[in-house]
């Protein structure tokens, strides 16, 4: 039981440093969007700048849009860190309470729904196919790494568990 | 293991057994030439390169670590320093390639050892001398490879210190750093290892870089994961191995003077050692890096001579002097004669067991093919042998 006690530790860290990694990138991705990406920002913000004539009226909007951005991300990238550093914690031994792996419930169906949002709208005329295709494989990436952690550290806390009913009852 | 095992230790051992101290002392100045005998000390006297037994640190941080290095570090390393234990061992769900370098790893009381002793039958102090090194080598070095391998010699950060507390061990978490210029601190748990690198075949994945100075020091008592463990943990009690060492080595020095007819796995020759048996018991247990000076104590004690300390220059001149017929009955000559025949046996049996890790090996009798010239030697007294 030890060793599968370690074995789930240490997946426990691996995943949970892949879901840090999952954070920056989401941070990155987010960037190269907004840098790259301004003709389809323009798409879909034309619509609602149209409602307004001033440019001041319109300038305002754009700081909003863009600061709605940054603090989202901002909430997503702590959200992330938090539970890929509590599961990591709790890979090397430590213990942490269940909220982390709550959050990473909502994460999960969150990354599903990303996932399932790229299937339907993929469209394998679209210009830029091959980003189409890496950011499935990404999302999928994230949703399997999230889920091993998920198993690992349900396992570890069903040893410890156990672990801890047995020396109680050797006591 | 360090020179306080493989010079002092081997020349009590070999007293023990009924060698004169004249003998003991080729043989244990032998055993510990197995540490010293470089390419670059063999370029020096101008002897075979093939005969190097060792690698120096500079010889390894310029070592090549493609297809035809890896095959040279292992020949070198696997023949004479961590003797591979089981060639044909089995594992589920691996591939050939880590099946290789599993098939490696070092442990007491191989088929191996037993071929090393018995090549040993019969030949120069010299070659004994060489097989008390091995034989010495596979108790410290077990559960290492010695093969350049991140999936075999890795370890985690799971690495306990198992120091004496009343009746029990207490674990105490051991901080490697890698600072070759510092000596470790025994006091407060700081050793040196080999930088972690990724790369699978990196130099410092070679044998126990990776666990540092812990398994050659006699008093360790240590914890830890091995990478080719799936989580097992290993825990390794020095001192009883270095006992269980020393007690093989006389049975093994017993045998090849001709007392026992043949040389069993696992057994030792515990008996013998009764009078000193606590002395003995104290030197390996005592926390130290170096325990020189308490078997030099021991050993002058035991034979009632000086010892006199290891020189590596002792037998240079006599052999750089010696004319080419003569070179090879010199002492040095001896030595390397008996290295080629060791290296030729393991990387023999390594070859045949299917692994290439250790290079293609030829029977040059049999296939007629000429060959490293350094290995013709072997071939030539073969046939005056015959």
């Amino acid at each position: 039981m030890q060793k599968e006690l370690r074995k789930n530790q240490d997946t426990l860290i691996v995943t949970g440093l892949g879901v840090i990694f999952f954070a920056f990138w989401n941070i990155v991705k987010t960037v190269m969007f907004l840098l790259l990406c301004q003709d389809k920002i323009k798409d879909l913000t034309e619509p609602l700048l149209s409602m307004y004539s001033l440019p001041e009226q319109k300038l305002f909007f754009n700081v909003i849009f863009y600061s709605l951005i940054t603090i989202a991300e901002i909430i997503s990238f702590c959200f992330t860190m938090y539970i890929g550093l509590s599961a990591r914690a709790e890979g090397m031994g430590g213990s942490r309470s269940c909220i982390y792996l709550v959050l990473s419930f909502f994460l999960v169906f969150f990354n599903l729904g990303l996932i399932y949002y790229n299937i339907l709208f993929f469209d394998i005329h679209f210009e830029y196919l091959s980003d189409e295709i890496m950011a499935i494989i990404f999302e999928l990436s994230s949703f399997f790494t999230l889920l091993q952690m998920i198993i690992s550290a349900i396992k570890v806390k069903i040893i410890r568990h156990k672990l801890a009913r047995r020396s109680s009852h050797a006591n | 293991m360090q020179i306080d095992f493989h010079y002092y230790a081997t020349y009590a051992a070999a007293f023990i057994a009924g060698y004169s101290h004249e003998e003991a002392l080729s043989i244990a100045y032998s055993a510990q030439f197995v540490d010293c005998c470089t390419r670059t000390f063999l370029s020096k006297v101008k002897g075979p390169l093939a005969a190097a037994t060792t690698q120096s640190q500079l010889e390894l941080a310029e070592a090549r670590t493609d297809i035809l290095g890896l095959q040279e570090i292992t020949r070198i390393w696997a023949s004479f320093h961590f003797l591979p234990y089981d060639l044909y061992a089995k594992k589920k769900f691996c591939g050939k390639r880590y099946l290789d370098k599993y098939r490696l790893i070092c442990n007491t009381n191989s088929d191996l050892l037993v071929k090393t002793v018995q090549l040993a039958a019969g030949s120069d102090l010299q070659s004994i001398g060489i097989a008390m090194h091995i034989l010495a080598d596979t108790w410290a070095h077990r559960y290492f490879a010695g093969t350049p391998s991140l999936v075999i010699n890795n370890i985690n950060y799971y690495f306990y210190e198992l120091l004496p507390s009343g009746e029990f061990f207490k674990p105490r978490k051991i901080t490697f750093r890698h600072s070759p210029n510092k000596s470790d601190d025994l006091v407060e748990g700081l050793y040196t290892n080999t930088v972690f690198q990724s790369n699978e075949h990196s130099v410092m994945n070679l044998g126990h870089g990776r666990a540092g100075h812990l398994p050659d020091y006699s008093f360790a008592r240590y914890k830890y994961l091995p990478a080719w463990g799936d989580y097992d943990v290993i825990v390794k009690d020095n001192p009883t191995d270095y006992l269980h060492a020393f007690c093989q080595m006389i049975y093994a020095l017993k045998f090849l003077r001709g007392e026992h007819s043949a040389f069993l796995k696992d057994t030792y020759d515990v008996n013998v050692i009764t009078p000193w048996f606590d002395e003995i018991k104290e030197i390996l247990t005592i926390r130290q890096k170096d325990a020189s000076g308490d078997w030099l104590a021991f050993c002058e004690s035991l034979s009632g001579n000086l010892i006199e300390p290891f020189s590596l220059e002792k037998y240079q001149e006599e052999y750089i002097q010696a004319s080419k017929q003569e070179k090879d009955h010199t002492f040095l000559g001896r030595f390397f004669l008996g290295a080629l025949a060791q290296k030729s046996m393991v990387t023999h049996e390594i070859f045949s067991s299917g692994n290439h890790l250790a290079g293609f090996s030829v029977d040059y009798l049999k296939s007629g093919i000429k060959g490293i010239r350094d290995y013709q030697k072997l071939v030539q007294r073969k046939l005056e042998n015959l």
